[in-house]
């Protein structure tokens, strides 16, 4: 199954936890414990770059661990284990509402609002400022290679909210009639750098240049902690298939084909990041992490990396 | 009436999708030429008003192509004067052909020589990014794989109608290491490159490079980067109307193209634009590759003045 958006991975493996959790035959509370781990590895192969997944399955695991040492059944174990999963799939869903709310103060009657890619937390806003009566105006991108710009087009079109659909290449050349650019995360890190769908960074820059606001909607778990100590995010290549099919790509004789799923784009590009607590300039990026897990130590975090993906 | 092989070569532009201005352009002169071989005109009279009507067509082609107007406005400029010496039907049929084929020649040993000057300025194993379909950066990076530079090559696919993939098969064919990209990938493998190498539609009398849609983009990613930006345009791409303040006109293509592997069964409730060009200014480009040399963008200027049937008074 192929599951899009970095909310539904995030509540998807986390739900997976939830049910190995549920179906689990372990005798001890280790035994439970170490299942339970097994599992958070394998989901944490999955989707190398997003980061709301490991959160996720951190969330839950740092909250089993604990629970370890004083309980005293497996029964126990596993209440706290769905106990959390259930936690952190509601705050999942809580949070897109929150930012639409907070996210839609920020729309204007008039505005022309360019968005990339499919993010639920940047519909949420414009849905939302739209019921509460704002009248504007939405450029989306295509997306290239998967086109899941059509499903945002798609989607705001059926709230009622005018749409048109443009290439991604031709930005730059639609800036000057857009008044703010709104785009979802795969992950911001710790110096406020957002790590979104490939092209984001190029968008960013023909609005930066253009004096257009970039925006941002992410999600708190959306943040990653490792880059608290320096890790960088991967970014994630995928199949050549998804640009170009093995037949046509076959017929161009020996051309090779790169696609990665995501890119960088510097804080200073960035005006602000609408999160479920509140809006932040992207260099509060780290306060938002340290209210999310704690003023942490290097050894703390490094504990965290028990999850990490080795790079093979 | 807009002679038959005229409205062949339009519907073979649009439809085939034909890449490249100078392809374009060659393609319209054979088809002027054809055209005017075939011809029931009587009178020079006559053979002028065809002659005029069958531009006016051809123009209709690629609005923002400067190569294709410069063409037929050297060639109309000779059988005009011709004309005007009292020249016979026949005698303008030569004239014709002869200025056309002369265009041609012009064009293609234009490509040659931005060939040879433009692999001057690659090096040994640069990572080179080019975008969309041009003869002349073909050329250039053919020609510095035969000095054994070994450049290698991203190329952006190029929405909606893809012909990088075409550039890359050429490449390829050569032996050159050409790697397709989409166009969204720009900022991810410009780290990465040494040179971005672009051609031209069009150059305006300030520098300012009209090409396929996303070159802008391009090109300030690379500024910004530090990558240098060269632009490969002969001076038949160097647009005289701009200096009399003409704006370059930018063509909106039928946006099904946008949506072509969409599905036909979808009915869609938003609206698609897809222009086919955009405008680079001349700060992010480093320099242009003509036939004449290399200019800075600034200096274009100078070229536009010296063209054929442009009256600086």
């Amino acid at each position: 199954m192929r599951i899009r958006g970095a909310r539904l991975i995030a509540s998807s493996a986390v739900e997976a936890l939830r049910m190995v959790a549920g179906k689990s035959h372990a005798q001890s509370t280790e035994g439970f414990v170490s299942q339970l781990g097994d599992a958070a590895k394998i989901l944490l192969e999955t989707r190398p770059t997003a980061v709301s997944l490991p959160n996720g399955i951190r969330y839950v695991m740092h909250r089993v661990n604990s629970a370890k040492s004083t309980a005293t059944s497996v029964e126990e174990i596993r209440q706290v284990a769905t106990k959390a999963a259930d936690d952190f799939i509601t705050l999942t869903m809580n949070a897109v509402g929150r930012i639409g709310e907070i996210g839609a103060n920020r729309i204007r009657n008039g505005d022309v609002v360019l968005t990339h890619c499919n993010s639920s937390a940047a519909i949420a806003v414009l849905k939302t400022a739209w019921r509460h009566g704002k009248r504007f105006e939405v450029f989306a991108t295509e997306t290239r290679p998967r086109f899941q710009g059509r499903l945002t087009a798609h989607s705001l079109a059926r709230a009622g909210i005018p749409v048109t659909l443009i290439l991604d290449d031709s930005v730059r050349y639609f800036i000057q009639d857009v008044d703010a650019v709104l785009v979802g995360a795969d992950a911001i890190t710790a110096n406020g750098a957002l790590v979104n769908k490939v092209g984001t960074s190029m968008i960013a820059l023909a609005a930066h240049e253009a004096n257009v606001g970039v925006y941002v909607a992410a999600e708190s778990y959306k943040f990653s902690p490792e880059t608290m100590i320096g890790e960088l995010v991967q970014i994630e290549e995928r199949d050549p298939s998804e640009m170009i099919s093995r037949k046509e790509l076959k017929a161009l004789g020996k051309v090779r084909v790169r696609n990665p799923s995501f890119d960088l784009t510097p804080p200073e590009f960035i005006d602000l990041i609408i999160t479920e607590r509140g809006i932040i300039p992207p260099l509060g990026a780290m306060l938002v992490l340290q209210e999310v897990f704690g003023v942490v130590t290097p050894e703390e975090l490094r504990e965290y990396q028990t999850y990490r993906i080795d790079e093979a | 009436m807009v002679h038959k092989d005229i409205l062949k070569v339009v519907d073979d532009v649009r439809i085939r999708q034909m890449r490249g201005g100078t392809v374009v352009t060659h393609a319209a002169l054979k088809a002027l030429r054809s055209a005017s071989n075939k011809t029931r005109a009587s009178s020079s009279r006559e053979f002028l008003t065809e002659l005029k009507e069958n531009v006016k067509y051809l123009m209709k082609i690629r609005a923002s192509s400067i190569p294709l107007s410069n063409s037929l406005r050297f060639v109309s400029l000779d059988v005009q004067q011709a004309a005007d010496r009292g020249a016979y039907v026949k005698e303008l049929q030569n004239i014709l052909t002869k200025s056309s084929v002369e265009f041609d020649e012009k064009l293609e040993a234009a490509v040659r020589e931005i060939a040879e000057i433009g692999a001057r300025r690659i090096k040994e194993g640069d990572v080179i990014m080019t975008h969309s379909y041009s003869s002349s950066v073909i050329a250039i990076l053919k020609k510095a794989h035969q000095q054994h530079k070994r450049p290698k090559v991203f190329v952006t696919e190029t929405r909606p109608e893809l012909e990088g993939r075409d550039v890359a098969r050429e490449l390829a064919a050569d032996g050159i290491d050409a790697t397709l990209i989409i166009d969204s990938a720009v900022s991810h493998f410009i780290e990465e490159s040494d040179k971005v190498l672009i051609g031209a539609e069009a150059v305006a009398a300030n520098g300012a490079i009209v090409n396929k849609i996303g070159t802008a983009t391009i090109a300030s990613v690379a500024q910004r980067a530090r990558v240098r930006v060269y632009a490969a345009a002969s001076t038949y791409k160097f647009s005289p109307e701009t200096m009399l303040g003409e704006l370059i006109e930018i063509e909106e293509r039928d946006p099904s193209y946008v949506l072509e592997s969409a599905g036909k069964k979808k009915s869609f409730h938003f609206a698609v634009r897809n222009p086919a060009f955009d405008v680079t200014s001349p700060q992010d480009i480093d320099l242009i590759i003509t036939e004449r040399g290399v200019i800075p963008p600034q200096a274009a200027i100078m070229i536009v003045r010296e063209q054929k049937g442009v009256f600086v008074s």
